[in-house]
């Protein structure tokens, strides 16, 4: 836990660069997927889990109350995004897909519904369409991840993107219209 | 077709910033030139985002306490669910009140829904009922979702209330009455619920009486997203929130029309849960399923009745959760888990699984026949739910005429169990329920009419006049003065008419009045030959009746003539080696052995056993009926010794597998005759015992059977050497035959048989020969003219003469034994060598020796191969040919036979 403090105090205070950030990925991952395990076995019946308090939840417990300052906490969650993603996927892969009949697709996806319930689906479809888009747009991808899976504001992202706000409200917009696009569209 | 993704991206902003479509659509025009793949690229973005309103956002819920929504402030969040959020809000305008507003979650075509609402609003504003939260509006938040309104109905959930209040089962079932007439008056709107569950039945309390109001009425079919091939998963995971209470037809997604029978399946897992505390499919199972195994569940899923899942629950045994969750769930009906089944078993079953049925044709038409048939049983009369009943609808009499039944009390039962248990099972499926109908009308008549009037104390039974009085009235006096009503009844239905004569004759000869019995079988079979074939199993059944009410009237002969027949055509329907086929094998085989054809009883007997073996196997009754039987005949026949070890085989396992079965005391029986018969009287006698007592506890001290079991051991008795204590006894069963039963029965012509017989071994040869006289009529009557007991009452009738030294007479009609024994039993009979030594005296007697020495050498060979040398009837013999041959003057032959 302290190795995840100890790093983004040292990307805050500049003495490790910002790609040190992807050494506290497989800690964040951990810490995820076992508080979604310890969650989903003393869940109540017809609650939802939502994947953006997990990531809340994980911080506090990564983090705790000290403030890493604004660019530890971006990193924090850049980290925590992607194991999200890792522990929304993977939990998708093990259900396995659901065979759908139709040929446009609709797509429901919001954030407020994203839990660890969310369709299998319709995560693996977004995921994909997800790699193809990061492939066109590194940067509009990572927006879209930090948004998506780690609940940030657009102007945390922003900021952690170090792009402007209209800016990452334009690219936001372009890259809803990507994904969904490329969603329903995929007629596999 | 390499596209820039930059210039997507740079045009599809810009035209973004366009106010109009117009303006927007010459942007992309001019932007992109002839490009045409980019202006699709670009198009298809741009109608992307206008589609993915809330793909991807965080909608955080806009509303809380405090807003306003059109005219309606919130005041309180009052509940949440799947479908969204309910607040308490006020009302300002037209009038200020309380309302409940409910606003859906997102993810919906607002504008549908509002419009869905708005076709169906007419409708609903029609609906005025106490039991109905009425919904006054509906619009669109300022966030875009749609909102409802909704009388404010402050209660709780109807489980819920009911578990709090440890509301009994008939609480609980009125309760559920009132919300059944609650949908029927919405159903008779035009407005079907969709969304029966628990938490739209609301429970509040006015003057402190609980009232239940059905809420959210219209909301399901507006927000309702058709459930066609083409609809995603998500929605229906999201909009069916509650797969438990869906019907199969709206799981089916075939677009079927939803109907009010849906709602009356959703009533039906309402009753299920009030009733059991659980829904026919466990919620844990369906949502760990997927969406086609939920459709799976809803459509194929066996239901449990409720008293089984109730008893499941208790007797999970090993699983101390669950049985302490019938604990519970009893506690909270005011009840323990066994009396809680026990309560729901039958009508409450039958209701909740017709309201479940799968197929919507099977269920309650309407919501309000549901109900009725929830007041009939609150008000113990006949349901109309039910499988084909056996004791069901009588005991419903019963329940409703405790005097009636005070009256005939035990016999009154068994007689409705008698009646209804033989009726309904011949009735066709086509219209049973009319029938059935017809039949219970005319049942209930035939009580009704019987029971002047209700009678609270008993002293009033004296002061009731009429045809007969409450004190006297019996089973057979209802039987009697109903049965002539029976034609008349059923004057345009022959076969209820022949369907109710069966049980009305069943039930007299259960009753023992078997002339009644046989007259009602006879008619009803009358009746059926002339509406179905010969081979028709009805009719085939109703023969069968009729055979065993004969038989037991004193004819086994004619009984076992007349379900002859039922044999092969048992077999030509349903198979040779079909049970019914099989079954009137061993009936008509015991009856031919009771007469004793033996030919015709033998080989049916080994056919029987050989083909039971084969399909039923070694330990099925019928197999060991046919045991039994093939013992009889090696016993009949002469072979005692096989027979004597297959009787054995069959007490044994008769014993161990059907104790209860009267072939067990009929194996003892017939062992205790073939003892008797090889001189063995001590433990002859001792078998007989056992079998009068078994025989008497099993069946009752008046069973007929006993008489003919008494005859038997008085018998033995004078075998063994007491005759006159035998005679005594005899002359008991004789006073007590005396105005029951008829000279012909059976039982009256094998009491003047064994009474000849005993007064043979007495040497009171003159009232032997009186009494023998006129037995071979009698037993000609009762067992025909071809078997064993004929010809042995035609021996001792030649035996009478015999004695009383009437030669000439004795050999012509002993002779005539002979031959027929000869031409009728070819396979021999055991008696066959006491007709021979009494046809060689006889001849004896008339110095005819050649001939006699032909008979009584024929008479100790076969006697001393069947029960040995040393047995006292070949030793008997044995001295006869002495005297034979010194009478004709060969004692050189003689002294071959002293001494044996």
């Amino acid at each position: 836990m302290d190795e995840v403090k100890r790093t983004l105090s040292a990307i805050t205070q500049g003495s490790a660069d910002p790609s040190a950030a992807a050494e506290i990925l497989p800690i964040v991952y951990s810490e995820l997927r076992s508080l979604a395990k310890q969650r989903l076995a003393a869940e109540a019946p017809g609650h939802t889990l939502q994947a953006t308090a997990l990531v809340h939840e994980a911080y506090l417990r990564l983090v705790g109350d000290e403030d890493p300052g604004w660019e530890g906490r971006a990193h924090f969650f850049g980290a925590a995004a992607e194991a999200m993603r890792r522990v929304l996927i993977d939990r998708a892969r093990a259900k396995g897909r659901q065979k759908r009949g139709g040929s446009a697709k609709r797509v429901e996806l919001s954030s407020t519904a994203l839990s660890l319930h969310s369709i299998p689906d319709e995560l693996l479809d977004l995921d994909e369409a997800l790699s193809k888009f990061a492939a066109v747009d590194q940067v509009k991808a990572e927006l879209v991840k930090l948004r998506f899976f780690a609940g940030l504001t657009l102007e945390e992202c922003a900021a952690l993107l170090q792009i402007s706000p209209a800016s990452a409200d334009r690219y936001w917009a372009y890259a809803r219209a990507w994904l969904f696009d490329a969603m329903r569209s995929d007629t596999r | 077709m390499s596209l820039s993704e930059t210039q997507i991206e740079s045009i599809f902003h810009q035209a973004r910033g366009k106010n109009s479509p117009a303006e927007r659509s010459a942007f992309i025009d001019g932007a992109c030139g002839k490009d045409s793949a980019l202006r699709d690229r670009v198009i298809a973005l741009l109608s992307a985002e206008a589609d993915a309103s809330q793909f991807l956002s965080e909608t955080p819920l806009h509303e809380s306490p405090g807003s306003l929504i059109d005219r309606y402030q919130l005041l309180q969040q009052i509940g949440e669910g799947g479908f969204g959020v309910v607040y308490m809000a006020e009302q300002r305008e037209p009038v200020k009140r309380k309302v409940a507003l409910k606003i859906i979650k997102l993810g919906m075509d607002t504008k549908q829904v509002i419009a869905r609402f708005e076709a169906e609003r007419q409708a609903l504003a029609l609906m005025d009922h106490p039991n109905i939260a009425k919904v006054f509006d509906a619009g669109s938040t300022e966030s875009g979702r749609p909102y409802f309104v909704m009388e404010l109905v402050k209660g709780v959930p109807i489980t819920e209330y009911c578990d709090t209040e440890h509301s009994s089962t008939e609480e609980r079932l009125q309760l559920f009455v009132a919300v059944c007439q609650a949908i029927q008056h919405a159903h008779q709107k035009g407005i079907i619920h969709r969304d029966i569950k628990p938490s739209n039945v609301m429970v509040t309390l006015h003057d402190g009486k609980p009232v239940p109001k059905v809420i959210d009425f219209g909301i399901a079919k507006a927000t309702n997203v058709e459930l066609t091939q083409k609809t995603l998963f998500t929605e229906f995971r999201q909009f069916i929130g509650t797969p438990e209470y869906m019907s199969p037809e709206q799981a089916e997604m075939s677009g079927l029309d939803i109907d009010s029978r849906s709602d009356v399946y959703a009533l039906g897992v309402l009753l299920y849960e009030l009733l059991t505390g659980t829904t026919p499919l466990a919620p844990e199972k369906l949502r760990k399923a997927g969406m086609l195994e939920i459709h799976r569940l809803i459509r194929e899923a066996e239901t449990q009745k409720p008293s089984t899942r109730l008893s499941s629950l208790m007797h999970a045994g090993t699983n101390a959760k669950d049985s302490s969750l019938a604990t519970q769930i009893a506690r909270s009906r005011g009840s323990d888990p066994r009396a809680l089944s026990k309560q729901v078993r039958g009508d409450l079953d039958w209701i909740v699984m017709k309201a479940l049925e799968k197929d919507r044709t099977r269920r309650y038409e309407t919501s309000v026949e549901f109900a009725r048939d929830i007041e009939r049983h609150l008000q113990h009369e006949v349901v109309e739910a039910g499988p084909p009943s056996k004791l069901y609808r009588c005991r419903k009499f019963v329940a409703r005429n405790r005097v009636a039944v005070f009256t005939g009390s035990i016999v009154v039962l068994a007689l409705i169990i008698g009646l209804t248990t033989a009726t309904f099972g011949l009735l066709r499926a086509q219209d049973e329920a009319e029938s059935k109908h017809a039949v219970a009308d005319f049942y209930e008549q035939m009580f009704t009419s019987l029971v002047p009037y209700r009678v609270g104390a008993v002293e009033t039974r004296r002061e009731v006049s009429g045809p007969v009085g409450y004190a006297d009235l019996t089973v057979a006096d209802m039987l009697q003065q109903a049965g002539p009503r029976i034609g008349e009844a059923f004057a345009d239905r022959p076969e209820l008419e022949a369907s109710v004569r069966r049980t009305f004759g069943w039930t007299f000869a259960g009753l023992g009045s078997g002339v009644e019995a046989v007259q009602q079988l006879s008619q009803a079979l009358e009746t059926q030959r002339k509406i179905l074939s010969a081979e028709d199993p009805e009719l085939m059944r109703t023969v069968s009746l009729l055979a065993f009410a004969i038989y037991l009237e004193g004819n086994p002969k004619r009984a076992a003539d007349l379900v002859r027949p039922n044999i092969t055509g048992h077999a030509r329907y349903g198979g040779p080696d079909h049970e019914l086929a099989l079954d009137a094998q061993r009936f008509c085989a015991n009856l031919l052995s009771f007469c004793g054809e033996l030919e015709e009883a033998a080989g049916l007997a080994e056919d029987l056993l050989e083909r039971s073996q084969r399909s039923l196997g070694e330990n099925h009754p019928t197999t060991l009926w046919g045991r039994y039987l093939v013992a009889c005949m090696d016993i009949a026949q002469g072979r005692f010794e096989a027979g004597i070890a297959r009787l054995k085989t069959v007490r044994t396992l008769t014993a161990r597998h059907f104790p209860n079965n009267p072939m067990h005391l009929l194996s003892i029986l017939r062992l205790a005759v073939g003892m008797e018969d090889l001189g063995q009287y001590d433990e002859a006698l001792r078998d007989i015992t056992a079998t009068i007592d078994g025989t008497a506890r099993r069946f009752g001290a008046q069973h007929p059977m006993l008489w003919y079991l008494r005859c038997i051991a008085a018998r033995i008795e004078a075998r063994s050497g007491d005759p006159a204590s035998a005679d005594r006894k005899l002359q008991e069963i004789q006073r007590e035959q005396q105005g029951k039963i008829s000279a012909e029965h059976f039982m009256a012509s094998f009491w003047a048989l064994t009474r000849t017989e005993v007064l043979l071994f007495s040497g009171r040869y003159e009232e032997a020969a009186e009494l023998a006289a006129d037995l071979p009529k009698v037993l000609r009557a009762g067992y025909g003219d071809r078997g064993t007991q004929y010809l042995k009452g035609r021996y001792l009738q030649g035996c009478a003469v015999l004695e009383l030294g009437g030669y000439a007479e004795a050999a012509r009609s002993l002779g005539a034994v002979i031959r027929d024994t000869e031409r009728l039993l070819p396979s021999g009979c055991k008696e066959m060598p006491a007709f021979r030594l009494a046809y060689g005296r006889s001849l004896m007697g008339l110095e005819r020796y050649a001939e006699a020495e032909t008979q009584l050498l024929q008479a100790y060979e076969s006697g001393r191969e069947m029960r040995g040398a040393e047995h006292e009837d070949v030793r008997t013999c044995a001295s006869r040919l002495v005297d034979l041959y010194r009478a004709w003057g060969r004692p050189e032959k003689a002294r071959d036979y002293e001494g044996r």
